[in-house]
Order: structure tokens, then sequence, then C-alpha cells
């Protein structure tokens, strides 16, 4: 029933330009691997991949509530730190943790955005932005459960499950590829569900959604759980790939870097998350940027897109391209 | 048979009484229009009874059962639809996917209905459109569509005919009765008399959150202190 509506009421075209991309992405993330490329580049694309599982979680968000959450670097934390946990006090195997991370992120997020999600804008961004402060004052000062400062050692690697073995880092970029790739298409299945088109409605008119019988606060809770879950993903593979996790790498600065890179890449369109991850992790390191310049090259990036091109860079690639297609349909 | 019943229905805001102790009956399959000059409660009264609002004292109640302050998407799919001052719609989406909403809120829809309403609402030929690209009138038919999406037995209006010119309003007047035929009660808010008059098969009047005055449009136009209050001795 939910199909003939969509394609009778849809007008949407074949969106050729993304599909094309994804296959490219897809291609070149399996292939890298079986290459001669640096152990550096392979680091990279791992990372991109971690950071792209954030980022796509934080953008169903927004697409949902129309929110930006300070509190998705808090909650990779929580996926970290339970794998962590688990893995050095319960001697649990990443492929038990992984899903455990996920479930214990999204359930924080729930009970995050349960309270959080009914305020809006500014409001919702101080909540999530305290939610964040709390986690890490608490990773910080809690030693007897999590090392306080020093952080916590992961010394081993995960087990081989069937054919999938997590040895080396191209293991590591197969894999987490393939998590995204996962991830990215599971939110595209939910979007064409009457969840994702109940979320639709909510982004687009919160007040008519509840007139039209959505319960909003349902909803908008669930996606943060879904959100929250890809956080907990990507905080279960860098425990396992990084080795190693402390507070600061998962503070409200963390939360509010996965805001710029969504930013960046664009907001309203599939491919922003991935190509604003790739921006935010590969110029740092094309230009040999220390940490500190790193932050300084992100907020000048964040500074030049928002006046230059406020919708990301996505967006305004589309733009001109369709810009240059009118010049040359006038030329003809 | 009444179908809604309000008690003593009262809403305060920081201690003024937005509505104030109201009592209406509104039986089933009936249009009852809402009038009154601005500020007498009328879309006070709207959110209260759809849900947007929590009374402070008093009682709705909706087919037998008392319902003040539930959630409106639990009003929803008691039966209970509305529509705005303004002209809403999901800007971004198309007609088509503007009415599907209901259906993938509530399993009372189904899809098989969508092209009934909008065929019903005069808005077949615009599914493919984006909602906002459509002109002010079928803006305010959209917000009917959807509303008539969620299969209400009561259906708010709040002001549909605001804005609209005469043709508009005259096909507008057409669906609302329409709707009662098909047996659906209609509740109506509207500042444009002779919109209301002639479809309304009763009319309240509303002055300052209390109820001024009940009866058919005859006695409406005939009524001293209506006259007074609200449509003054030019309109007499």
């Amino acid at each position: 029933m939910s199909e003939i509506v969509v394609s009778q009421g849809s007008s949407r075209r074949i969106p050729w330009l993304s599909i094309g991309f994804y296959l490219a992405i897809v291609a070149l993330g399996f292939a890298v691997p079986q290459t001669l490329v640096s152990a550096r580049i392979v680091h990279l694309c791992v990372l991109i991949c971690i950071y792209g599982l954030l980022v796509y979680g934080l953008g169903f968000l927004y697409e949902a509530a129309g929110q930006l959450s300070v509190a998705h670097g808090a909650l990779w934390g929580i996926g970290a730190y339970t794998t962590a946990l688990l893995t050095l006090n319960a001697g649990w195997t990443f492929w038990i943790c992984l899903p455990t991370a996920m479930v214990t992120a999204a359930l924080f997020a729930g009970l995050l955005g349960y309270p959080s999600l009914r305020v809006k804008g500014h409001y919702f961004l101080i909540v999530t932005f305290a939610f964040a402060e709390i986690l890490q004052t608490i990773n910080t000062n809690w030693r007897g459960f999590t090392n306080g400062d020093t952080g916590l050692v992961i010394a081993v690697a995960p087990p081989p499950l069937g054919p999938i073995s997590l040895q080396s880092r191209a293991d590591w970029l197969v894999f987490s590829f393939a998590l995204l790739v996962l991830g990215i298409g599971v939110l595209a299945i939910l979007r064409r569900l009457p969840f994702g088109r109940r979320l639709s409605a909510i982004r687009e008119n919160e007040t008519l959604a509840r007139a039209a019988g959505v319960n909003t606060v349902r909803d908008k809770v669930l996606a943060f759980m879904i959100s929250g879950a890809y956080a907990g993903a990507a905080g279960a593979c860098w425990a396992y790939y990084q080795h190693y996790v402390n507070p600061h790498q998962f503070d409200s600065h963390s939360g509010i870097e996965l805001i710029l890179m969504l930013l960046i890449g664009g907001i309203k369109t599939t491919l922003g998350p991935i190509v604003g991850v790739i921006v935010a992790i590969c110029l740092p390191d094309l230009f040999g940027f220390s940490a500190a310049q790193n932050e300084i090259a992100l907020g000048v990036a964040f500074i030049a897109i928002i006046l230059l091109m406020p919708e990301g860079i996505v967006t305004f690639a589309q733009k001109l391209i369709h810009r240059l297609r009118l010049i040359n349909v006038r030329e003809l | 048979m009444s179908l809604l019943q309000l008690t003593n229905l009262t809403k305060r805001f920081r201690g003024i009484a937005a509505v104030d102790g109201l009592e209406l009956s509104v039986k089933e399959n009936e249009i009852l229009a809402i009038v009154g000059p601005n500020g007498s409660g009328k879309t006070t009264l709207f959110n209260l009874i759809s849900g947007f609002l929590k009374p402070s004292a008093g009682e709705i109640i909706f087919d037998g059962a008392q319902i003040g302050g539930e959630r409106p998407d639990r009003l929803v799919r008691r039966g209970i639809a509305r529509t705005f001052q303004q002209a809403m719609s999901f800007p971004q989406l198309t007609v088509y996917e503007n009415v599907a909403i209901p259906m993938y809120a509530s399993e009372r829809s189904s899809s098989t209905d969508i092209d009934r309403i909008l065929s019903k609402c005069g808005l077949q030929g615009v599914s493919r459109h984006q909602a906002s690209t459509l002109p002010y009138g079928k803006q305010r038919k959209l917000g009917i569509a959807i509303a008539l999406a969620t299969r209400p037995r009561l259906l708010l209006l709040d002001e549909p005919g605001a804005g609209l010119g005469d043709d508009a309003a005259t096909e507008l007047s057409a669906l609302i009765r329409d709707l009662r035929d098909e047996g659906r009660t209609v509740l109506l808010i509207d500042h444009e008399m002779p919109f209301v008059l002639p479809i309304a098969d009763r009319v309240v009047v509303m002055e300052s959150g209390r109820k001024l005055f009940e009866g058919t449009s005859d006695d409406l136009v005939a009524d001293p202190r209506v006259i007074e209050v609200y449509l003054g001795h030019d309109f007499a």
C-alpha cells in the first residue's frame, strides 16, 4: 500500500549523481585495501568510515527533529566505554560488545531525548551540551570505573567471526566501510517506511503533523535512539581500532566537531555527511596540521563555508552543476 | 444524539479566562458554526477540543468518553480532526504525500481513500505538485484534505473561508455540506457571515470566552444582543 502512495505522489527524479558517487565510493572502499596504498591512507579511510557512521546518525536526527545535538560525541563515548569496560572487566568479545554498545548508546539517547526533544533550537543544543559535559565529568572523575584521565587500553584484537577477521588496518577498512554502507542503506530504507514519512512530516511542520495523528514525541525519541545506535557502533569500532579510550576524545568539543562536519558537507543532502567527514579528516592530514592547527583549520573552513556556501559543499556543487547545465542549454 | 458535549469548559492563561465555563452540545451529523469577535475564545476552544491545550476546568465528552487533556494524535484516533487558521501544509512534500501522512500515522486510514479525498477537494489535478507552490485557495483545501485523510467523525474547521474569493468560497461551502451529508459532524469557526449563515445548521456566538447566543441562522440575525455585540446595526 505504501509503495503505491510513494510512486503516485513522488515527483522526484532518479538521483544519478548520487548513485554514481556511491558506486564509485563502494568500488574504491573495497579496492583500497587490495592495493599498495600507504598504511596512513588506509588509516584515514578507516577514520572516515567511523566518523561517517557518526555524522550520518547525527544527520538522521536533524532530519527527524530538525535539531542538532552536541551530545552525539558523548553517545559515541558511551559506545566506546561500554565496549572497553565489557572487554576488560567481563571478557566479552568485540562481536558481542558491538551490538551491546549500540543498544546502550540508543538507551542513553532515549533517556536524554524524551525530556529534551520537547524543547527546541538553542535550548535543545544547551541540554545536549550539558549532557556531554556531565558525561565527560563522570568519565574523568569516576576513576575506579573508567580509570579517569588515564583512560582504558584494549590490547586485544577481535577474534575472527567466520570469514571476518580484523587483524590488520586493511581488514578494519573493509569492515568499517561495509558497516558504513550498511548504515547508509538502513537509513535510506527507514526514510521510505511509514516511520520515515512521519519524520519528514515532523520536520516540515510539527504542529500539522500532530494534527494529522503523528505521535511526534515518540517518533523523535525513536529517531534519536537510532541516531544513538549509530554513535554506539562507531564507539565500539573506535575502541577496538584505536585500542584506547579516554574521556577527552568524547567531550562536547567532539560533538561540535561532528556538527561542523555535517554542516560543511551539507545538511540537506545524502552525500553531504560523507563529504563533510572527508574534508574534516583529510584536509588537515594533507597539510600536515597539528591537533591545535587542525581545530583552527576546521573553524576557518566552517566560517568560509558558511559565508560562501551556507548550504554546504554538496548543495553548492549541485547548484553549480545546475547553473552550468542551464548555460549550456542557452548556448545550444 | 450528542457527539460532543462541553461542560463548564474553562481555559485560563495566567488568570485570564479565554474560555469561561462554556456549555455546548454538538449533535451528530450537523454543521455548527462558532462566530464571535476577535479574542472571544473560538480558536482556544478548538485547541482544547483537539488536544493542543489542556482545560483548566470542565469536561470534554466525545462519543461518551471524557477526552479533555488527551494528546492530539490520540484524539485523531478517536475521530477528531482539525484545520488551522493559517493555511498549513507540509510545504516540501507533494500534495499526494501531504494527504498520505495521516495514513502513515494511523491504522485508521488507508491509501485507497487518498484519490477520493483529492478528488472531493478538487486537488486531483495538482496531486504531484509541491504543496508550497499551490495558490492560497488550494492550500486551504489541502488543509481540509489532510484532516479528511484521518477519517474523522468530528471535523473542526478554523476559518476555512478566510481570504477566499467568491467562487472558491462557494466551492468550499458545497464541500462542507457534502461532508455533513456523508455523515460527518462539522464544527467551524469563521468571521464571514455570508459564508457561515447559509451552511450552518446552528450557530453559536461567543463573547469573552462565554456563549452569548445559540440558535439557527435566522434567529441569530434577529437577536438584539448579537447585533449589539457582534453584528452591528448595519448588518441587521
